[in-house]
């Protein structure tokens, strides 16, 4: 794998039109695009058509960034050149300030183009969002909709009720009947 | 489409469907067309075929019949995914949006397909995330929306036996009549001691106990027990069930400091969890302290004893007043060597007098406590349950004091009974 025979180009198209030009090697982090390239299917232009541009971007930062990390720990033989902490902190550091409808874009695009690593970023940085909110934060914050009948809502808040003490929302609610 | 997901239909389903999908017709179907070419990965037949091979695989895995859920979940997206392929520009259901609505709408208007939000992501993608979510934000955030709540059922189960291993016993799931989101807001949540006299539902003929011990995370004894709760002897003899007596081969539960008393160590380290599930009344509750509230080597025997209590309340026959009563876990373990390997763990229940209650007694109070309310855990859980543990020690040390000054004064008034009586005698005789 010398640096000459690595030249080899990839365009990618998102799903606005905008082309994006990678080496073979960073497109190959993705697994989809890696079978396509293998399989030898590949058009000239590769279309993503479920990634916007801006999505596209950021996917193709972590994807180089794979590359590098792959790329120095076998020529120096170092595998330990990215301790576990070191990643966890550059994985934090990727999914800084990232909204709630981007990161939504970004979990559809990683599980399309297959990356695994990018996928558990993404679903990391979710969790996070998530953890300790109460039902109408998560609906208000994702756009849920509240596709429960009064009915259905009322029993699966009797039977969730201990956990929803201090939802600020619920006893608004309990108090006002 | 909504329909699918609708409670009322998915029980139909999942109580009339079997949970045995052949492959084969639809595989082929997809192949012939050429369907199964990953550049159609969006083809509906495609994902269709996907959702089903990923269904099969949990079956496999889990071997129980909570796959058509999943299924309908599935179903449900793969309509959805497919209709907004279609129509991009189209919506489905505008979303009710609350706070700044600004943002989505401006993006509809540059003309370009929806950006995805969180109900669009494909549901192994959910799933994930849902699993990775602790109880009670699990519980809020299938509260959100009838698809999540859809989706919900494998993953209460998965944090269940996370929480207790000995939960996947088959015999639990074939008890819980209201299934593992059941089990789990019955068991995991706190206790209530006070709660307000319920109906008596009708009482069960079995019990069975969920038990789990784990040493420093390893987990050292996992058991499901069933006690049986209608017999004359039961309900009369002392209440004691027994996870584990002497005649078995002992676990062996290393502690994992060897440097400080082997003993002294324990008590940081085991945890334990007794989920008592009622097949009648469907409700299971915790009756462990989770930590010891004490461990003490037994003078003669140089055995380990690690005591874990809950103090809960009951008003006895005939009376008014509630009085406490402790639910006591007693883990006895061989002392000395390296490792100690547990011998008994068992169950009883005692009054603030030192006394056993007896099985019917015991009923009462168990039953009334899993009718009882449930409140969140709150983080000095551990030093609450301590302080009550403590004021109860205490209060049977007041009670067995006035007993004895009781039995003092008995004593006492008996004597000079009987002193005065052999003065008497003797005034009679000379």
């Amino acid at each position: 794998m010398s640096e000459s025979t690595e030249k080899k180009m990839v365009r990618l198209r998102s799903s606005d039109g905008e082309v994006f030009e990678v080496e073979e090697s960073v497109a190959k982090v993705a697994k989809t695009l890696q079978d396509m390239l293998e399989e030898d299917c590949a058009d000239a232009v590769i279309p993503i058509t479920c990634v916007r541009a801006p999505i596209l971007t950021k996917v193709i930062d972590y994807c180089k960034d794979q590359v590098m990390i792959s790329s120095s720990s076998s020529t120096t033989n170092n595998p330990n050149e990215r301790t576990e902490q070191e990643r966890k902190a550059w994985g934090q550091k990727f999914m800084e300030g990232v909204d709630s409808s981007t990161l939504c874009e970004l979990l559809v695009a990683s599980n399309f183009l297959n990356i695994e690593g990018l996928l558990n970023l993404g679903v990391d940085k979710m969790v996070s969002m998530i953890q300790g909110k109460y039902p109408q934060e998560i609906r208000d914050m994702f756009n849920v909709v509240n596709d429960f009948t009064p009915e259905e809502e009322e029993e699966i808040r009797n039977q969730n009720a201990w956990a929803f003490e201090r939802d600020p929302y619920y006893k608004k609610r309990s108090s006002s009947k | 489409m909504e329909n699918f997901i609708r409670p009322q239909y998915r029980q139909d389903y999942l109580h009339t469907t079997e949970n045995s999908f052949n492959l084969d017709p639809l595989y082929l179907r997809c192949s012939q067309q050429g369907n199964l070419d990953f550049r159609n990965k969006l083809n509906p037949v495609f994902i269709l075929y996907t959702a089903v091979v990923k269904i099969q695989r949990q079956c496999f895995v889990n071997g129980e019949n909570l796959g058509i859920d999943f299924f309908m979940g599935e179903i449900s997206r793969l309509v959805r995914a497919s209709a907004i392929y279609k129509e991009p520009h189209k919506r489905l259901s505008p979303p009710r949006r609350r706070g700044t609505g600004m943002e989505p709408e401006a993006r509809i208007e540059e003309g370009e397909r929806r950006p995805p939000e969180l109900m669009d992501l494909p549901s192994d993608v959910l799933v994930r995330i849902l699993g990775l979510l602790d109880g009670p934000t699990l519980a809020s955030a299938t509260s959100a929306s009838s698809y999540l709540h859809s989706l919900s059922n494998p993953l209460w189960r998965e944090l269940c036996r996370a929480n207790w291993p000995s939960t996947v016993d088959p015999r639990v799931s074939s008890l819980l009549r209201r299934g593992f989101h059941s089990l789990f807001s019955d068991a995991f949540p706190g206790l209530c001691p006070l709660h307000p006299p319920a109906p008596r539902p009708t009482s069960a003929d079995r019990l069975f106990s969920a038990v789990d011990l784990r040493c420093g995370g390893a987990l050292v004894f996992s058991r499901v027990v069933e006690t049986e709760t209608q017999s004359g002897w039961f309900l009369s003899s002392p209440f004691r069930i027994d996870a584990l007596d002497g005649s078995e081969l002992p676990p062996a539960a290393k502690a994992a400091s060897p440097l400080s008393p082997s003993y002294k160590s324990l008590e940081a380290e085991l945890t334990l969890s007794w989920v008592v599930i009622d097949p009648a009344g469907g409700r299971a509750a915790d009756f462990s302290s989770r930590r010891p509230v004490s461990v003490q080597r037994h003078w003669l025997t140089g055995e380990i004893q690690v005591r874990f209590a809950i103090i809960l309340e009951r008003v006895p026959a005939g009376s008014s007043v509630a009085e406490p009563v402790q639910v006591g876990i007693l883990v006895t373990c061989d002392g000395g060597g390296e490792d100690e390997h547990v011998r008994e763990v068992s169950l009883q229940v005692e009054d603030v007098e030192g006394m056993s209650l007896n099985g019917e007694d015991t009923l009462v109070v168990l039953q009334d406590v899993m009718e009882g309310h449930r409140r969140k855990k709150k983080e000095d859980e551990e030093e609450e349950e301590m302080l009550r543990y403590m004021q109860f020690l205490e209060q049977k040390r007041v009670n067995k004091e006035k007993k004895m000054t009781k039995e003092g004064r008995l004593d006492m008034a008996c004597v000079l009974v009987g002193l005065l009586m052999f003065a008497a005698f003797c005034a009679f005789l000379f």
